[in-house]
């Protein structure tokens, strides 16, 4: 079995050809060697940018279950902190105001279920529904700005991915100004 | 995406609301006693007389068990049981000051009166009158 590949490996290179530089050139649009080796060099360049890209861009995947456990976490990842702080702090906020209102709401609702005097158990019954609306109102918003930062990961995510790959080009295509959202770079 | 936000807070808003469950809740409430139907007198430095009406205008001497009599140092002020009748048929109290904490003379107390109903639940206590005094 052995002998019967060494033997085929070896008569096909009877049938080989030489590389013909004329005949592709046309095809690809080199006019020298000289082109086709620099294009080459370019191609090894973009596929080893494109290697460290892939290793270190954010999975968007990842990212959205980051947003969906802790509020603004996504974002702290996608190095956007003003955002990550701010969605984070805003669900603290909302949520805390809302267990607030929610604490008021039971105190005046268990004082209406105790009352007897009917002045106390329209005051109370008022009052822990007023409480009440509002704690709807705050967890509400909480839920929303919580939906939001998810939907805005998304976004964060993919400019995160995007400021990426041009960092990457600048890096290695020797271009001298970088400008991004976090500032610019210059180099000499 | 904005559309589901919206019908998310609309689901969350309108969803739930507080049980009305206070045992009285489908009870009439006795209403307040006209400041026309009861009066207050004093008598001498030491007591008080007050004394109201069942008010049949207002038809709550009808569904009246009893009534509260409250006394407070200040109209606006906190006002605390002074007595409480047991019956319908009560319908005077006598304010005394036995151990001297009641100064008639130097001090100046207000008054309100409100009716009550017994149920099986317990007393359930009407609209409280406008504060009065001598």
């Amino acid at each position: 079995m052995r002998i019967i590949l060494i033997l085929l490996l070896s008569v096909s290179c009877l049938f080989a050809t030489e590389f013909d530089f004329e005949k592709i050139k046309v095809k690809y649009g080199w006019q020298t060697p000289q082109e086709q080796i620099i294009e080459r060099k370019q191609i090894i360049a973009k596929e080893k940018m494109f290697k460290v890209y892939e290793q270190n861009k954010l999975d968007f995947s990842e990212n959205l279950v980051r947003a969906v456990l802790v509020p603004g976490l996504g974002h702290f990842v996608a190095k956007d902190n003003a955002n990550g702080y701010f969605y984070f702090g805003a669900e603290i906020i909302l949520f805390y105001t809302s267990y607030n209102f929610h604490k008021k709401a039971n105190y005046f609702y268990e004082k209406y279920q105790d009352a007897t005097y009917i002045e106390e158990i329209k005051y109370n019954y008022r009052e822990a529904t007023k409480n009440y609306l509002f704690t709807q109102l705050y967890t509400t918003l909480g839920i929303g700005v919580w939906l939001y930062s998810i939907y805005d990961v998304i976004n964060t995510t993919n400019h995160y991915n995007r400021e990426l790959w041009q960092k990457i080009l600048y890096e290695n295509e020797g271009t001298k100004l970088y400008i991004s959202l976090n500032g610019i770079s210059l180099r000499f | 995406m904005r559309n589901v936000i919206i019908l998310i807070i609309f689901i969350v808003l309108f969803a739930c609301s507080l049980e009305r469950n206070n045992p009285f809740e489908n009870e009439i409430a006795p209403s307040a006693i006209g400041s026309e139907y009861f009066s207050i007198t004093k008598i001498s430095v030491d007591s008080i007389r007050i004394n109201w009406e069942p008010t049949s205008a207002t038809n709550d001497a009808i569904f009246a068990d009893g009534y509260y009599i409250y006394r407070s140092g200040w109209e606006n002020g906190n006002y605390s049981i002074a007595d409480t009748h047991f019956t319908s048929m009560n319908l005077e109290y006598f304010d005394i000051d036995n151990n001297g904490e009641l100064n008639f003379d130097e001090n100046h107390y207000w008054y309100k009166i409100s009716a009550f109903i017994t149920t099986s639940s317990g007393d359930f206590e009407g609209y409280r009158s406008v504060a009065k005094t001598w």
